[in-house]
């Protein structure tokens, strides 16, 4: 690889699996989240050295993801029921593991809990990175909490 | 008892690229660019700042239109003598061999109005027919014919109605612009 960073191997390593989570999070598929963040690598170790930070990777990720979204809405039209804002997956019948539960959130609702619970972002730094008002950042990640705890009640007592 | 939260920590601590998967990532190259894709952005890029351009240009600058019914309706206000009398399209066209078109019958014109002869002009400085005419109540009507280049951005029926009183209606037909001239209101 061409990139010639003064990141550690390890930094460079844990970089990539924070973009890599970053990715999961949005797609809940992992080869589908590792292809993004292959060609996020490629995009940013084109990049000065001062650019390599999660909160830039995880905007390079983010935007190869809309692309992709938008490019497959274009070529299948069934496919704008999982687009960015609306993706759901069906019901299941019983209670669901936690990476159900979190497969049956809206897909922002999963990003943004992501963020803001793994991350540990600030509701300003979400806002700041997926253009959406901090009023709504904080609104939807509390309803993405309260769904998780709906639906995990028996799983998980005391949440 | 364990918070949402760190159900979701530990959740995705356990999401990870395996080691041979970050190498994998951090290993590849990305797929080479076709040397000619630059260039053939670029000449995308230039193209359409082209057609854009000449598409502004088509449309800012004013068709010729008014101009010729101008001419045309000063000419019939002046009604100039005929140089060859003939009520024969055929007969006017070998009586006006200089003209760089044949004259025609147009089709698109009212069929009452009977031809009376007519003479060389010039519109925009292209030589023209201008033919003299009249309907059955003996109202005189003037015909121009003219071939000029830009013939083809003519389309449908155009009628200035000049602050002179003659309206004029310009027309296609083939090769040819066609211009009737009238007192106004007998059109």
């Amino acid at each position: 690889m061409g990139a010639h960073v003064s990141l550690s191997a390890t930094e460079l390593d844990d970089l990539l699996q924070r973009g890599f989570r970053y990715a999961f999070a949005l797609t809940h598929d992992r080869d589908a989240a590792k292809d993004l963040v292959q060609e996020a690598y490629w995009r940013v170790a084109r990049q000065p050295e001062g650019l390599w930070t999660f909160a830039y990777v995880a905007r390079v990720i983010r935007n190869l993801f809309i692309d992709q979204q938008r490019k497959r809405s274009l070529w299948n039209r069934w496919q704008q029921h999982q687009s960015f804002e609306e993706a759901v997956m069906p019901l299941h019948s019983t209670e669901p593991s936690l990476e159900q539960a979190l497969q049956q959130l809206p897909l922002q609702s999963r990003e943004l809990l992501y963020l803001f619970v793994v991350e540990e972002y600030t509701a300003q730094e979400i806002a700041d990175l997926t253009g959406k008002p901090r009023g709504t950042v904080l609104s939807t990640v509390h309803r993405a909490k309260q769904k998780l705890r709906s639906m995990l009640s028996e799983t998980y007592q005391g949440l | 008892m364990k918070s949402l939260e760190s159900h979701l920590n530990d959740f995705y601590e356990g999401i990870n690229l395996e080691s041979g998967e970050l190498s994998e990532v951090k290993g590849s190259r990305p797929p080479e660019t076709p040397n000619w894709l630059p260039f053939l952005n670029a000449a995308a890029v230039i193209s359409i700042i082209g057609l854009t351009v000449l598409g502004f240009y088509l449309q800012l600058k004013p068709q010729p239109w008014q101009q010729f019914a101008e001419e045309i309706a000063w000419n019939h206000e002046k009604g100039l003598e005929t140089e060859f009398e003939t009520q024969s399209y055929g007969v006017l066209q070998k009586d006006m061999q200089r003209l760089d078109f044949s004259l025609i019958r147009p089709k698109k014109m009212r069929k009452d109005l009977q031809l009376a002869g007519g003479r060389y002009c010039s519109v925009d400085k292209c030589i023209a027919a201008q033919l003299r005419l009249h309907d059955p109540t003996g109202n005189p009507y003037t015909l121009y014919q003219f071939k000029h280049p830009k013939t083809e951005a003519l389309s449908g029926l155009v009628t200035f109605h000049l602050p002179t009183g003659t309206d004029v209606t310009l027309w296609r037909e083939g090769e040819v612009i066609m211009g009737l001239a009238q007192d106004k209101k007998r059109l």
